[in-house]
């Protein structure tokens, strides 16, 4: 059937709308601004260097930064199992000051795709709401929606719905050095 | 043939819902505040006949072309019943006993001439059967069928057959815009003519998800939005379709949506969300590109978008789902107290979206998600809080847009296995498919785009 629409996209990168103007990519940090300031504190791996420990580390935070959750049809509340997945970021994001999200929103494809982006944004919302109330400054959030036009999953079944109505957090600043905090 | 294209199908649901209690089909499909009127209206229409186009020599074929189109234009006016043309009377004098005794109102007939090396001329005659005389003749300058401007300029001979004949607008000679999506996932705006051909693109996305094509009301220009897939922002951009020069609109941060012009054409509304909020109304001078202003303030969570200015330039209809759900709801055109269109019935899980004022009156045509599907409704825009007309019944119908003439409707939906856009008549409720393909959505309805007074030829 129909390919992955968003990977495609990513893909031609090589043609640019017609008469379009091309946004300037949001700017990246420059490693000293975005440098850690505590020492990680997770336990290292044996046989790393204290480097590729520090990259491993990154990137077990980054995966829980990145992990997306999932909404109910034609809603925006914040589910229990969405709270879970937001509340295991939060002490990442408390350690790591330097870090940024940008929260997309997506909706599932029924419905109007103008409609659809409108109930995406409220997702994204809904979620960076939640962060706020848990402590985390709105200016390190922010949000968009792509609505219903990229998909995770082809096919018009409940299935494939389930999981594209969902927000996911991208990291724009402070993605080279993230520490895990100190476990409980 | 699936059922629910065939045309002038009657529908028997009219009489369930006068039923109340009795029908359980009605009380599930149809929200409280909605009356169901999807049956065929058996209203007297004239009948039409339209003769062989004459020519000579190689000049027939160009005519079989040119009757081919406005034949088919007529039939989808909606306003005749077209009447097969016996061999008998196929040629020679007209003579209007014969067309009499078959029942026939009108009658056109037309001949064409070669003018210069690559347009022709059209001599078309509307009889009045019923009266025993030719009621119009004029001629058309046509260009050749090869030129670009070739489909459109008959169009417009057939919406002037239809101004001779009912005293009301066509809308042959007018466009569909609408968002369609490719198989390997790039975005385009493309433009169907009104009878389904002639189909081209106008914009094409693979870096940006596009929506929302909006016509100036010259039909000059087209408004969409465009959707960075890095950034995730949406701006505004305006297409001229004659030159193929792109200008931005508005491109502030964040999304701005679902734009739609005053009918001066000065004014741009649109919806724009800005740090912290939703999407609520502004509007903007489109001939300076200048002096943004804030026509709402949507409450906390809650998000207002796709306006649609009344043909005087006063009003605007819009969605709010300020109570939760997604209403319509009509405002003054520089923003001020909104009137709830739609009624509210707490406790019923229904949205109503998109809405769109007719280009020739009070009436609003919009779309319902709910328990009975995606439906098209029509309001009257002086009556908020009355009882709204659903218009459709099968399948899934959205986003739908008016014709220039105020009574056809183009709508991105189902029907059967087919999907694609439809037109529903509104005063016959008769569908016909415009243009069948997946994915084909948001389509918008050109004003009328060319007037056969342009090209009458002078010569009588």
């Amino acid at each position: 059937m129909m390919q992955h629409r968003a990977v495609l996209s990513a893909l031609i990168v090589a043609v640019a709308l017609v008469g379009c103007r091309r946004e300037q990519p949001p700017a990246t940090p420059s490693p000293s601004a975005a440098g850690p300031t505590q020492t990680p504190s997770a336990v290292q791996p044996s046989g790393m260097d204290p480097e590729s420990a520090a990259r491993a580390e990154t990137e077990r935070a980054l995966a829980i930064l990145q992990e997306m959750i999932h909404f109910d049809f034609d809603d925006f509340s914040i589910r229990p199992d969405a709270e879970q997945v937001l509340l295991r970021k939060l002490p990442i994001l408390q350690a790591n000051a330097a870090v940024q999200l940008r929260i997309d929103g997506h909706a599932d494809e029924r419905g109007s795709p103008e409609y659809n982006q409108a109930l995406g944004q409220r997702r994204a919302n809904a979620a960076r709401d939640f962060l706020v109330a848990h402590g985390v400054s709105s200016a390190r959030l922010a949000t968009t929606s792509f609505g219903e036009e990229r998909p995770l999953q082809m096919g018009s079944n409940e299935a494939a719905w389930a999981v594209n109505r969902r927000a996911e957090f991208q990291v724009t600043a402070g993605a080279d050095r993230v520490v895990l905090p100190a476990s409980d | 043939m699936r059922r629910g294209i065939l045309p002038f199908r009657t529908l028997t649901i009219m009489a369930l819902a006068c039923m109340g209690g009795a029908s359980a089909l009605a009380a599930q499909e149809v929200p409280e505040g909605v009356r169901l009127s999807v049956t065929y209206q058996t209203a007297y229409r004239p009948k039409l006949a339209i003769r062989t186009f004459t020519g000579e020599g190689e000049l027939a074929t160009v005519a079989q072309g040119i009757r081919e189109i406005i034949n088919r234009d007529l039939d989808y006016s909606d306003r005749f019943d077209i009447v097969t043309v016996p061999p008998s009377l196929d040629s020679g004098p007209v003579d209007y006993a014969p067309w009499r005794d078959l029942g026939v109102d009108l009658l056109v007939t037309a001949a064409v001439e070669r003018i210069g090396g690559s347009s022709y001329l059209l001599r078309v005659t509307l009889h009045d059967v019923l009266y025993n005389r030719v009621s119009q003749i004029r001629a058309f300058e046509v260009p050749d069928p090869t030129a670009d401007e070739y489909r459109m300029a008959v169009h417009a001979v057939s919406d002037e057959v239809v101004f001779w004949a009912t005293g009301q607008p066509g809308y042959a000679a007018s466009r569909v815009a609408f968002r369609r999506t490719t198989s390997d996932g790039a975005w385009e705006i493309m433009v169907v003519d009104s009878d389904g051909e002639n189909l081209q693109r106008v914009v094409y996305g693979p870096l940006h998800v596009l929506r929302s094509p909006a016509w100036s009301p010259d039909g000059r220009r087209l408004a969409y939005t465009a959707q960075d897939l890095e950034n995730g922002n949406t701006a505004i951009f305006e297409r001229d379709l004659e030159t193929g020069a792109v200008r931005v609109l508005v491109d502030r941060p964040g999304l701005n949506v679902t734009p739609s012009y005053s009918p001066d054409g000065r004014r741009l509304a649109f919806g724009m969300s800005r740090g912290n909020t939703e999407s609520e109304l502004y509007d903007m001078d489109v001939v300076q590109r200048c002096c943004i202003r804030q026509l709402t303030q949507a409450p906390p969570r809650s998000a207002e978008m796709s306006p649609s200015y009344s043909p005087d330039g006063r009003q605007i209809v819009y969605m709010s789902d300020r109570l939760g759900q997604p209403h319509i709801y009509i405002m003054p055109a520089d923003g001020g107290t909104p009137t709830a269109l739609t009624r509210y019935v707490p406790g019923q899980r229904v949205e109503y979206l998109t809405p769109e004022w007719s280009p020739t009156g009070s009436q609003v045509v919009f779309w319902s998600r709910g328990a009975g599907g995606s439906q098209i409704l029509i309001a009257d825009a002086s009556r908020p809080g009355a009882v709204v007309e659903q218009i459709t019944l099968e399948g899934t119908s959205s986003d739908p847009s008016w014709a220039p003439d105020g009574r056809h409707i183009v709508f991105s939906g189902t029907r059967g296995n087919q999907r694609g856009l439809f037109v529903i008549d509104m005063v016959t409720k008769r569908i016909r498919p415009l243009i069948l393909g997946g994915n084909y959505e948001l389509p918008s309805w050109s004003p009328a785009l060319q007037s056969a007074s342009a090209l009458a030829a002078g010569v009588p």
